[in-house]
């Protein structure tokens, strides 16, 4: 369902892999107390877990790479781009936050065209991308004409979810996605093909997550203490965990700290 | 449709939706409907005129306000944003609906108003009326573009009634003492219509400038704000 206007057998030429442009990379990007000089650089069809200390300093990355707040300083750059407009970057990347933003008065229905609308798609492309998005999401036939409001909490998730997809993104930000809806199928629903997609997930609750992601940033001190590959944290014996992974992110400190008294010396 | 369509076409939906189109066509139509139903001398009629259109101007910009806060805080504004919409492109496509039914309350208000002095005073010239009004029109226009520019930067609770307050000041200053600003002095020229033309006039390319200006500020505090 999700794809790029790139051939896959394109993006995997040798030749081409080492131009291929990182699907997101944050440099120096500063925001108030929150970040301070943070950098990330994410593959693409990476699937990324990022946590922090404290929690929501994570939904605030994601809000900056959504373009929904601005740095104070640094640069965002997804495939490559920094422009966030649609001739940029904007078409390429979605977001689901924890209040979606959708009009509760509208229908599932009207709420899937109206982002294919303005995501420029054609007629014909809006209804059928419409129609895979809402199938995905497990839009009840019996809810599609009815206003979202009337769907309570999961409805809106559901919807939302199905709107973010629509425009077959290449990065899909999702903060603290699909809370209302029951785990089990909160965690299918989030299992999304394709492997150009790349996934960016923060979330409060790391272990919950663990079947939906590869690999896991932890952020600290308003900075990246670490990317680690989830096999890599667990070879250690470490849960995927606030705890777990202050104590995985401890030992790279201490590198960071030796490395840095190197310098100094 | 462009999307700054869209974005007039869903904001002219969440203000039906939500009353405030009819409350703003209201408070207009009042104004009109005032000189109608309390018939009266033309001066002290239009008097009431236009303190109800300086009223329904300062109802506007308190609604502009709360619109724009709104769509910040319920998140409407960051999902149109991650759409691909921009942020001017919000602001405008509020602006528009706003305007546009503004302007059509004001041009049944004014109808009905120059319907009714008319027939009372035969010698009053339409072009007069007509371009005093249409200076009127601008100062509603730029208190729009006000509540507009105040919802962008405060949450709603604090400016519907920064808006409402600021505005009504304003308006109140302009009536009372020596109108400096010239969209002001058309409302002030609209009773006794003196020096019609020019005034309406200026006032109305002086508003339109002023809403300009206002507008680009908006656009720039929208863009700073968190979504």
């Amino acid at each position: 369902m999700l794809s790029s206007s790139t051939p896959d057998a394109l993006w995997s030429a040798p030749s081409l892999r080492a131009l291929r442009p990182a699907a997101v990379a944050c440099t120096d990007l500063r925001f108030g107390r929150d970040l301070d000089r943070c950098t990330l650089t994410v593959p693409p069809g990476a699937r990324l877990l990022i946590v922090s200390e404290p929690d929501g300093v994570a939904s605030t990355l994601l809000s900056l790479i959504a373009g929904l707040s601005h740095p104070d300083g640094g640069e965002i750059r997804i495939a490559g781009a920094t422009d966030p407009s649609a001739a940029g970057w904007g078409r390429r990347m979605a977001y689901l936050g924890p209040l979606p933003g959708m009009y509760p008065s509208m229908t599932p229905r009207e709420s899937l065209r109206l982002a294919g609308r303005l995501l420029g798609l054609p007629r014909d492309e809006v209804d059928q991308g419409s129609e895979r998005a809402a199938a995905w999401a497990r839009i009840p036939p019996e809810a599609h004409d009815r206003p979202i409001a009337r769907g309570g909490a999961e409805l809106l998730e559901r919807t939302a979810l199905a709107a973010a997809l629509i425009g077959d993104p290449e990065v899909l930000l999702l903060d603290e996605p699909l809370r209302a809806i029951e785990a089990r199928e909160r965690e299918s629903l989030l299992r999304l093909p394709g492997p150009r997609l790349t996934v960016l997930l923060a979330s409060r609750y790391p272990g919950t997550e663990r079947g939906l992601v590869s690999h896991v940033a932890y952020l600290r001190g308003g900075r990246v203490a670490f990317v680690s590959a989830i096999a890599a944290l667990e070879a250690r014996g470490l849960s995927l965990s606030h705890g777990g992974l202050a104590a995985y992110a401890e030992p790279a400190d201490a590198g960071a700290e030796r490395r840095r008294e190197t310098a100094t010396e | 449709m462009s999307q700054a369509g869209i974005v007039t076409g869903l904001a002219l939906r969440e203000l039906w939706i939500s009353f405030r189109l009819l409350l703003l066509l209201a408070v207009h139509l009042a104004a009109g409907l005032s000189v109608v139903v309390f018939p009266a001398l033309v001066r002290p009629a239009l008097d009431r005129f236009t303190l109800l259109v300086a009223a329904a101007a300062v109802v506007g910009a308190a609604v502009a306000a709360r619109s724009i806060s709104l769509e910040r805080s319920e998140r409407r504004a960051g999902w149109l944003v991650t759409r691909s919409i921009s942020r001017g492109t919000i602001v405008i496509g509020w602006f528009v609906a706003l305007g546009v039914i503004t302007l059509a309350g004001l041009a049944a208000s004014g109808g009905l108003a120059w319907l009714t002095v008319s027939l009372a005073d035969p010698s009053l010239d339409v072009v007069a009326f007509g371009a005093v009004f249409a200076g009127v029109a601008g100062l509603c226009l730029v208190t729009l573009a006000i509540g507009l520019l105040l919802g962008a930067l405060l949450p709603s609770r604090l400016s519907v009634p920064t808006a409402a307050v600021g505005c009504g000041v304003v308006m109140i200053a302009g009536w009372l003492g020596d109108p400096l600003l010239i969209p002001l002095a058309a409302l002030r020229a609209l009773p006794d219509l003196e020096r019609p033309v020019s005034i309406g006039l200026q006032g109305t390319g002086i508003g339109l400038a002023m809403t300009g200006l206002v507008l680009v500020g908006a656009r720039i505090a929208l863009g700073r704000a968190d979504l």
